[in-house]
């Protein structure tokens, strides 16, 4: 589904009643917010309950979502807390995703199986940090998210964002000395 | 210099969110200082290694399956605001009665008669008579059941074309008569103990299997401001019943407390229709409200719900309720509702001694009803 509509108009048609612009917004923000609940629940169907809740949650809650402010960090933060919260109560960070699916990318068999372990590297490393680290690695190189977007989904000033940044990608980069060495 | 003493510069170039001086001040630096240059060379290669991390495709169904739970917005705002109101208040009044949707089937199941003969015999007293009931069919030994059977609100159900519908559905006649049911209204306070003690994530994989992984997932992204924020949403709709409920889903004193302060009059009554709560009729109202793909409805039964109430939803599904039950519950939402807000089925759905008797008797019962 392609429409050049923002957001904030989709945002206004759905409070109108129109249900096609929520399927809109639906279908725009499913893969980003799956993807970065993934990373940081480590988890696919975990992941997809998350997503699943984080479009109840901005549908019941849509009367109250203030358009001064922007959807998409609105959205966001509303799939991470869910995330989060998951995962403060289960303390499943240490679990492992049970399966990816690629995206389309090399194609022949041995750049595909590479690929697929250093993603899985990757992923484990990311849950032995912790969940600040995780959720701004997440955003930052996964999400293609902004200093200031990243801001504005967490709540904090972008000067806390670069020093959470620097932090977490030291940590990570300890995590994958292997990776590095290859 | 040590290198690593440039790197929130060279995190900024990467991250594309230098400012043209400091893109220049890189480039000057890594020209002339080789240490540098490794770095922000390892830099690039780490940035690079994560761009490559997969980008998942989210499981296939999942826009559908969020979008089936939005239906609320095909109404216009208004009329959305009014339905959500509605599943709310009926979620946590559904709780007392939705049982009753099950006790009061076998009276419903053959009600109003069928046949040539059933044309226009809608006046009440025809349904109650005594020459219909041969000796020994019934063996209540209860008054309460009979005085019930000829309350306003009974006589209100069984004549209601949506209840009727509902009463005629095979598969709620089967569940009428489950014997777990039965077992069930009778100790209801020793299955959800027993429940409590299951282990978590058997819970999870038995409501994931009844499709209400979503609703496990939200109901454990619960935290403790929300359920709190939930409590006083209910107070302000002047539900102590429903509170109540809650509080008994969370098995929270107090929460049972604020209850009883609503209405301290009713305090009694109430805390009867909490013990009446059962985890089968919260199952049954989520099929039913997933059903109605009523997303403000799901949201608000997974708030009830804490890892408890979700063992012994799990409990309750393992002992008695089948797909077709399931099936039937999500057809007949609107007599659930109907139900939800006639105070007498509450009443009746709340009554120890309705529910006891007509569970020691469903033989009995469905004599009757015929």
């Amino acid at each position: 589904m392609v429409t050049k509509e923002s957001d904030e108009e989709l945002v206004h048609r759905c409070r109108g009643g129109d249900s096609s612009a929520f399927r809109v917004l639906v279908a725009r923000y499913q893969k980003p917010l799956y993807n970065a609940a993934y990373r940081v629940l480590g988890n696919a169907d975990d992941a997809r309950d998350v997503t699943q809740v984080a479009f109840m949650e901005v549908a019941e809650r849509l009367d109250g979502y203030d358009a001064n402010h922007k959807f998409f960090s609105w959205i966001y933060r509303i799939t991470l807390n869910a995330a989060l919260n998951l995962l403060r109560r289960d303390g499943r960070e240490q679990r492992l995703g049970d399966h990816e699916r690629r995206r389309p990318g090399p194609v022949d068999p041995e750049s595909r199986a590479a690929e697929s372990e250093e993603s899985r590297r990757i992923q484990r490393a990311l849950m032995q940090m912790s969940e600040d680290h995780r959720v701004v690695l997440t955003l930052r190189h996964f999400s293609d998210c902004s200093y200031r977007e990243i801001g504005l989904i967490l709540e904090i000033d972008e000067k806390t964002v670069k020093s959470r940044l620097f932090e977490a990608r030291q940590r990570l980069r300890e995590l994958l000395r292997d990776l590095e060495l290859e | 210099m040590d290198p690593r003493h440039h790197l929130p510069l060279m995190f900024a170039v990467l991250d594309s969110e230098a400012t043209p001086e400091e893109v220049r001040e890189l480039e000057r630096l890594i020209a002339i200082d080789a240490g540098a240059r490794a770095e922000y060379e390892a830099q690039r290669r780490f940035f690079a290694r994560l761009q490559r991390v997969f980008l998942l495709d989210p499981p296939s169904g999942l826009a559908d399956a969020a979008a089936k739970r939005l239906q609320p917005f095909n109404l216009s705002a208004k009329g959305e605001t009014m339905i959500r109101n509605v599943s709310k208040r009926a979620l946590w009044i559904g709780t007392g009665v939705a049982a009753s949707a099950v006790l009061i089937a076998g009276f419903l199941l053959k009600f109003p008669p069928a046949g040539e003969n059933a044309v226009g015999t809608v006046a009440p007293a025809q349904r109650y008579r005594g020459e219909q009931i041969k000796a020994g069919d019934v063996k209540l030994g209860d008054q309460t059941v009979a005085q019930l059977m000829q309350s306003d609100s009974f006589e209100r159900i069984v004549r209601d074309p949506k209840m009727r519908a509902l009463a005629q559905d095979p598969a709620f006649e089967a569940l009428a008569r489950s014997e777990a049911l039965a077992a069930i209204l009778r100790n209801a306070d020793a299955l959800v103990a027993q429940a409590k003690s299951a282990n978590a994530d058997a819970l999870v994989a038995r409501a994931k299997s009844v499709n209400a992984d979503a609703l496990v997932a939200q109901a454990k992204s619960l935290n403790a401001d929300a359920l709190v924020a939930q409590a006083k949403s209910v107070e302000a709709q002047k539900s102590a019943d429903a509170l109540v409920a809650q509080a008994k889903a969370f098995n929270a004193d107090a929460l049972v407390a604020q209850a009883k302060s609503v209405d301290a009059q009713k305090s009694d009554a109430l805390v009867a229709q909490a013990k009446a709560f059962n985890a089968d009729a919260l199952v049954a109202q989520a099929k039913s409200v997933e059903a109605q793909k009523s997303a403000d409805a799901l949201v608000a039964q997974a708030k009830a719900f804490n890892a408890d109430a979700l063992v012994a939803q799990a409990k309750s599904v393992e002992a008695m309720m089948t797909p077709q039950a399931w099936q039937l519950l999500g057809k007949h939402t609107e007599a659930i509702t109907l139900m939800a807000h006639d105070p007498g089925l509450v009443a009746l759905a709340t009554n120890p001694a309705f529910a006891n008797a007509l569970a020691a008797n469903a033989a009995s019962v469905n004599a009757v009803s015929k």
